[in-house]
């Protein structure tokens, strides 16, 4: 009687390891076929990128290795510079730009329209963010021309518009705005959905308390959406660094690179002018951009984020 | 909008006017004909809809293994898939095209697509669905004698509709729209996508630019996706709201 028992419970306790290994095999398989591919086409080329920019290569000839070459060509290189300088501002205009827009906009349709009327503002708002950024930046092109709707508009206050797409700092200033039309529609979705998490209860006690509206936008509002402020930092610089289309479609990257992006000049150096190693210089240098921006981002974070919610 | 049945020398004139003065439908055929249009666009459908469906399959497999199933190092499989959720495809360009060169895929649809099968992102927003769903009803298939694949196919699929087609949606739309990597990996109108014949086309043009061609083809290239837009609001609105990444 004890043995069978004894026998019993091993016997269960085989099958339950059997199920066991049974699960695990299953579930790598089923792990295996998005496992594969993200390996190869995400994580390894990341690797295969440090190992690339340590080469001389033009894609014909051979792969000849220089070290660090490539870098320290970058880091004497004035292009270089332009390209982060330019993503650098084009990034920052249209964070000063983007972010105050949509949330003042969130701010306004989240108080005074009604949940129909604000229903269909979100749809309005949000349509320009899945039209082609290609056609947006050709429909841009047209009315930035010299005698385009931008400049007449301005003709009517009396301004003399520039030439905006080839002069001094307005080929960039134009990008900022083509970014700006094209995204603050999805920033304005976010906040609205933050705007919407807030509380009422905090506002009626603000007003009891005699609260005036400043009051309550520092006090209430910022504090209780800093975490979608800050998700939405983090995203638009990501997204700013990653500037390409715009540049492309509008200016070419010109005039004189004054349009070039970090990511226009990784596609020059590695598609028109075929010095692989040195495009897979910049794709790192990038990296380690993001990588740090990020970073501080988070760090600046724990000052300003509240994490705190009711 | 209008620019786009204006003959040429209207296009531009001072002061512009809203509502079309000689109504035409000269710039849409010209459009039409002057690219292979008809091409691109069943190259770019025919590329979106094989990435959604690619993504779905692996996702769904992937995330399901990762909420339901025991595997070791879970968390660990989770943490890498969310850095990869971090790479931007700009930067990983150089490397997948060199790949696609030693495969021979350069200027073909397996380069057009292959890349995207698997998403990080995919997995992100799936396993998010299917944490959702409760373990009794889970629990309930696996005493009926339910299979993995039935537990799949029969209890958490249709519990997560509409997170699977927010991320057909999504995907669908970054990818009819996706310029970068098309531009690259083709180089023959043969393979090309709509955003790439666009550019080519808009840039193309020596001397007068067709403007009015050019809104033309602006307006057909954005039917589908203010179409699937209108169906799919709701989803699309709400996948933003929720995971907001891109």
């Amino acid at each position: 009687m004890a043995t069978s028992t004894a026998l019993s419970t091993t016997e269960a306790q085989r099958r339950r390891a059997r199920r066991l290994t049974g699960e695990v095999l299953a579930s790598w398989l089923f792990l295996l076929p998005a496992g594969l591919l993200l390996l190869a086409f995400v994580f390894y080329p990341l690797f295969y990128l440090l190992y690339v920019s340590l080469l001389h290569w033009n894609l014909i000839g051979r792969a000849r290795f220089v070290g660090l070459a490539n870098y320290s060509s970058l880091l004497q290189s004035v292009y270089f510079w332009q390209a982060v300088w330019n993503t650098v501002w084009m990034t920052a205009g249209t964070l000063v730009i983007t972010l105050p827009l949509a949330f003042f906009t969130a701010q306004f349709v989240h108080l005074e329209l009604n949940r129909r009327l604000s229903g269909l503002y979100r749809s309005a708002a949000f349509a320009p963010y899945v039209f082609p950024l290609v056609a947006s930046g050709v429909v841009w092109n047209l009315m930035l021309q010299k005698q385009g709707i931008a400049n007449w508009a301005l003709s009517l206050l009396h301004l003399a518009g520039p030439h905006w797409l080839s002069q001094g700092v307005w080929p960039l200033v134009s990008i900022i705005l083509v970014t700006t039309w094209q995204f603050f529609g999805y920033y304005t979705v976010i906040f609205l959905s933050g705007l919407q998490g807030v509380p009422p209860t905090l506002y009626e006690a603000a007003a009891i308390d005699g609260a005036s509206a400043w009051t309550r936008l520092t006090r209430i509002t910022l504090p209780m959406i800093s975490p979608t402020l800050f998700f939405a930092t983090v995203i638009l610089v990501l997204q700013g660094f990653q500037t390409f289309t715009q540049a492309y479609v509008m200016t070419s990257g010109g005039p004189n690179g004054a349009t070039t992006t970090l990511v226009y000049y990784l596609y020059q150096e590695a598609f028109q002018f075929f010095n692989i190693g040195r495009a897979g210089a910049v794709s790192v240098m990038l990296l380690i951009l993001l990588v740090a921006i990020t970073l501080v981002q988070f760090w600046l974070s724990r000052r300003w984020v509240n994490y705190d919610q009711l | 909008m209008v620019n786009s049945i204006e003959p040429l020398r209207h296009v531009l004139s001072v002061p512009p006017h809203f509502l079309p003065l000689h109504p035409e439908v000269g710039p849409y055929a010209g459009a039409w004909n002057s690219a292979p249009f008809g091409l691109f666009y069943l190259n770019t459908l025919f590329m979106a809809s094989a990435i959604v469906l690619g993504q779905l399959v692996t996702s769904t497999l992937a995330a399901y293994a990762l909420t339901w199933l025991r595997i070791p190092g879970r968390q660990a499989v989770f943490f890498l898939i969310l850095i990869g959720l971090m790479v931007p495809e700009q930067l990983t360009v150089v490397p997948v095209f060199l790949e696609m060169r030693t495969l021979g895929w350069i200027n073909s649809y397996q380069g057009l697509i292959v890349p995207f099968l698997g998403s990080a992102f995919g997995i992100f927003l799936l396993r998010q669905s299917f944490l959702q769903i409760p373990l009794p009803l889970i629990e309930a298939a696996k005493v009926d004698g339910a299979s993995r694949l039935q537990i799949l196919t029969r209890v958490i699929l249709p519990n997560s509709k509409s997170a699977l087609i927010t991320l057909a949606i999504l995907n669908f739309i970054w990818h009819y729209n996706d310029f970068f990597w098309p531009l690259i990996i083709t180089n023959t109108n043969h393979y090309r996508t709509l955003a790439v014949g666009l550019s080519m086309f808009f840039q193309s043009g020596s001397g007068l630019t067709p403007w009015n061609q050019l809104m033309a083809a602006d307006v057909f290239i954005a039917v589908p996706l203010f179409l699937l837009f209108f169906l799919g609001q709701r989803y699309l609105v709400q996948g933003v709201m929720t995971s907001g990444i891109k």
